[in-house]
């Protein structure tokens, strides 16, 4: 199937526009017994008591916007991650670095940091996203093969989460252990637009970063040496797309939790539509991960399921399994 | 194609705490193949890089005709030199054209990045597939390629960046003696048409068959350097390579003049 | 040699005679010297309030916990438990209380350590209530004042029917109630029926919502209720679960009412007075 670059991204802006809109008008399910609330259109339309208005404006709309920039972050960094350690296999949520990014929140939230600066949230998201591809690039950045980078990132899965878990667990608030679930599973149920405020512009700042270094990944696959020699700076690029990614992963986490996978999925299924231009690949992928994320929030809110699924659950869902046929694959090229 | 001279001069590099380069000198005029030849560790590949101004870690100085290599941008240094690392590797699926087209990066605008290739760099691709015979090659994924196959697809994204000095590290490893004859007169016709080609060889016959001038590399150092013949003296051979001719034969020099290439 | 025959039987008539006697005595003031431990924050509640501070033997941690307890500041001077049997080993404890908090290991280990345990389940409903603080207050010796305090009790919950306005059930006011996490009461417990007590509907019930389901946000903006009933403002350590309350969604026009949440954690017989409360609060709406 050989659809040209310019209709895929089209497509991919009509597809999320699509979802955002239907995400913004289409009726939750609730366990009401008289009846599922209608398409809020017809709400806003005859909306004598402003609810409407306040569900739209306080609720939906955050909500839709989070769905659209988390996703369009998670798919971007997950490409960027890909140009960067020349690897299918890495993704933010498979390398550590959402945990990370949670690990990094979760500190800032729950010793009172945010409480009193709300930016410090983000902002702990985001060192925490640093450290984690720092330390897997010194790792795997030069000529690591599969298995060191997919080591490395059990590693920092692990101790994000073991020191994820004590923050909670240490904190004097005894709702903070269980809320382990929501870090580690993710969420865009009742975000405000405070969260977006937050993380939004954050986020939009690592996307700039990456596309920056956009075109220096083709010149990247050709290997460090011969990009230097075709003029690339290797060292900027890098930095960017390392700052870029913990930007974009970093906020993203800070307000939703861990939602993983949607940076492994987005790029493998779009390599071939782009023809395997790395740079053409970030752009699609971002609008990828915002369509699969608009998508699959759509399905949780609306689909009845008793109390509503956790968003990280249904990427999970997806994403794992593709994960392991993506293993698969490897192997057989490596032999 | 402009000319232009390549011109190293007391080049002192290390590699981590060794030291990897020893005063080296040299010169590559237009017109010319010049060899580096020298046993494994001796340094080539290491000059080779700092030629390509790929590697930071030195001393001394490198310059392009009468402009030192460290006062040039990356990519003017990028379009007045094309290199080829040793066992150049392509980290995606592209196809033979794709990699070829990455010659251009150095000419393509920094925010122009979605765009299509200008005429000047369809052009320039279609000449240096035409050049490496590899224009049958351009839809295939580069990574079903042959070995020899392969090496012809980075030589045509070499000479599409259609740079006046070319530098190129043992290009002819792992291919059969026919591709091993073809790239070097690839690289010779480059030469003839006012190029500086610079190469790394292994293979001292062909050394002597291709090369104008060769540096030969010894502890680091350079042990001789001239043209073939008085390079590739028993004394130079036995001194750098530790051989020596058959006894009670009379030493003629290598002569490969009688090879020819098989064609069909 | 030794003892002859005619004083060991002697001695054992002295024993069987004194025993009884002896034994009445120390019956008679056994239940006042009870030690009691509780492994459970309600039932640590209920201990402290009809208990003598020397019958305590040992309380939960949690009660120390303001959030959580009304009375943290009375149960700090206690021994603390993490409601594990071997806490109260070296204390000298007749009776352990135990709630459904309690894991079954625990009760399990009490059992095999032969310490006589009393089980209460939370309170769903006032007569359940009622029939915890009998049981417990019979238990460690304190009938009496369990018997007063239920009177108080139930004499609050008369005046309060007896005052309130005759309108029929479907054209009382609704209230919804809002805990952290968005979690909501519904058919079927203790503070539902309060709130039908003091006069009111719960908009959980119209949907179909039971007791902790989370009232999506989006329908109690649709429900409207006329009053909200949230715990007050945020505990000093920050939580996910309380960010909800402070949603922007809910800064609308919608009457919150704020309510000490250690009141409704652990049913006590002060719910009379929280049942007061919103009948009050009623008054003042519906005028």
């Amino acid at each position: 199937m050989h659809i040209g670059f310019r209709k895929l991204l089209l497509l991919l802006a009509v597809t999320t526009l699509c979802l955002f809109c239907l995400s913004l008008m289409l009726p939750s399910n609730i366990l009401s017994t008289n009846g599922a609330a209608p398409f809020l259109l017809l709400e806003l339309l005859n909306d004598d008591t402003d609810i409407a208005q306040t569900i739209l404006i306080e609720l939906r709309i955050p909500r839709a916007t989070l769905a659209l920039f988390v996703g369009a972050s998670l798919g971007l960094a997950g490409a960027a991650m890909q140009g960067l350690l020349r690897n299918p296999l890495a993704e933010p949520g498979v390398v550590g670095v959402s945990g990370s990014a949670a690990l990094g929140a979760t500190l800032a939230f729950y010793t009172g940091l945010a409480t009193i600066a709300p930016l410090a949230l983000p902002l702990g998201g985001i060192a925490g996203a640093l450290a984690a591809v720092i330390v897997l690039f010194s790792m795997a950045g030069k000529r690591a093969g599969t298995t060191t980078l997919l080591l490395a990132g059990i590693a920092i899965n692990a101790i994000a989460g073991a020191l994820t878990a004590l923050v909670l667990n240490l904190s004097p608030n005894p709702f903070a252990a269980m809320e382990i679930i929501f870090w580690q599973m993710g969420s865009l149920a009742d975000r405000s637009l405070l969260h977006l405020q937050l993380a939004g512009p954050l986020m939009a700042a690592g996307w700039i970063l990456i596309l920056l270094a956009a075109p220096a990944t083709r010149a990247l696959s050709l290997g460090e040496v011969t990009a230097a020699s075709l003029g690339t700076n290797v060292r900027t690029t890098q930095r960017q797309i390392i700052v870029g990614t913990a930007l974009c992963v970093g906020a993203g986490v800070a307000v939703t939790g861990v939602i993983g996978f949607v940076g492994l999925v987005v790029p493998h299924l779009l390599r071939k539509l782009c023809a395997n231009d790395p740079a053409k690949l970030l752009l699609a992928s971002a609008g990828g991960g915002a369509t699969l994320l608009l998508a699959a929030d759509i399905a949780v809110r609306c689909i009845p399921v008793g109390t509503e699924l956790k968003l990280g659950v249904i990427t999970a869902l997806l994403g794992a399994p593709f994960f392991l046929y993506l293993i698969f694959q490897l192997r057989t090229l490596e032999q | 194609m402009a000319v232009a001279k390549l011109t190293a001069s007391a080049i002192q590099c290390h590699l981590g705490t060794q030291l990897a380069l020893n005063n080296i000198s040299l010169t590559a005029e237009p017109g010319q193949l010049t060899g580096i030849i020298g046993t494994n560790g001796a340094g080539k590949s290491t000059l080779l890089s700092v030629l390509a101004g790929v590697q930071s870690n030195f001393r001394g100085h490198v310059s392009i005709g009468n402009k030192q290599l460290e006062q040039m941008t990356s990519n003017e240094r990028a379009r007045h030199i094309a290199y080829l690392p040793q066992n150049p590797q392509v980290h995606w699926d592209l196809t033979a054209q794709q990699v070829t087209e990455l010659g251009r990066v150095p000419y393509r605008r920094r925010f122009n990045w979605l765009g299509p290739l200008t005429a000047a760099d369809q052009q320039a691709v279609t000449a240096a597939m035409a050049a490496t015979q590899c224009e049958d090659l351009a839809p295939r994924p580069i990574q079903s390629l042959s070995n020899g196959e392969r090496m012809r697809v980075h030589l045509a994204r070499v000479l599409a960046v259609k740079a006046p000095i070319i530098l190129v590290d043992e290009p002819t490893t792992g291919l059969d003696p026919y591709q091993q004859i073809h790239c070097l007169e690839v690289l010779r016709d480059e030469a003839r048409q006012g190029g500086t080609v610079v190469m790394v060889l292994h293979d001292l016959d062909l050394a002597a068959r291709f090369c104008d001038q060769l540096l030969l590399l010894h502890n680091n150092q350079v042990l001789s350097h001239g043209s073939p013949a008085e390079v590739l003296t028993p004394a130079h051979l036995l001194t750098a390579y530790r051989i020596k001719p058959p006894a009670g034969l009379a030493f003629n020099g290598l002569n490969l003049a009688n090879w020819e290439k098989q064609t069909d | 040699m030794g003892i002859s025959i005619f004083s060991r039987l002697g001695l054992c008539i002295i024993v069987a005679v004194l025993a009884p006697i002896a034994s009445y005595g120390t019956a008679a003031g056994t239940t006042e010297k009870l030690r009691i431990a509780s492994f459970n924050l309600c039932t640590d509640t209920l201990l402290l309030q009809y208990a003598d501070p020397q019958q305590v033997a040992s309380i939960t941690w949690l009660s120390s916990d303001e959030n959580l307890s009304p009375i943290a500041t009375y149960a700090q001077q206690f021994h603390r438990n993490q409601g594990r049997a071997e806490d109260i080993l070296r204390l000298s404890v007749d009776l352990v209380l135990t709630g459904p908090s309690t894991s079954t290991a625990t009760r399990a280990m009490l059992r095999h350590m032969h310490v006589p345990t009393l089980h209460l389940d939370d309170a769903t409903s006032i007569n359940a209530l009622s029939i915890n603080i009998r049981r417990l207050t019979q238990a460690i010796g304190q009938s009496a004042r369990g018997k007063e305090s239920l009177l108080q009790m139930h004499e609050k919950l008369t005046e309060i029917t007896n005052t309130a306005d005759k309108t029929p059930k479907d054209q009382w006011p609704y209230a919804a109630f809002l805990q952290p996490n968005g979690l909501t009461v519904g058919y079927g417990s203790l503070s539902n029926e309060l709130l039908n007590l003091a006069g009111f509907r719960n908009s959980a019930t119209l949907l179909g919502l039971r007791t902790y389901q989370r009232f999506p946000l989006e329908s109690l903006l649709r429900a409207q209720p006329d009053l909200l009933i949230a715990p007050t403002d945020q505990p000093k350590y920050p939580a996910l679960a309380q960010e909800l309350l402070q949603h922007p969604a809910l800064s609308g026009t919608m009457l919150r009412h704020q309510i000490d949440p250690s009141t409704l954690i652990c049913a006590t017989s002060r719910i009379a007075d929280v049942a007061m409360t919103l009948a009050t609060k009623r008054q003042q709406l519906v005028r």
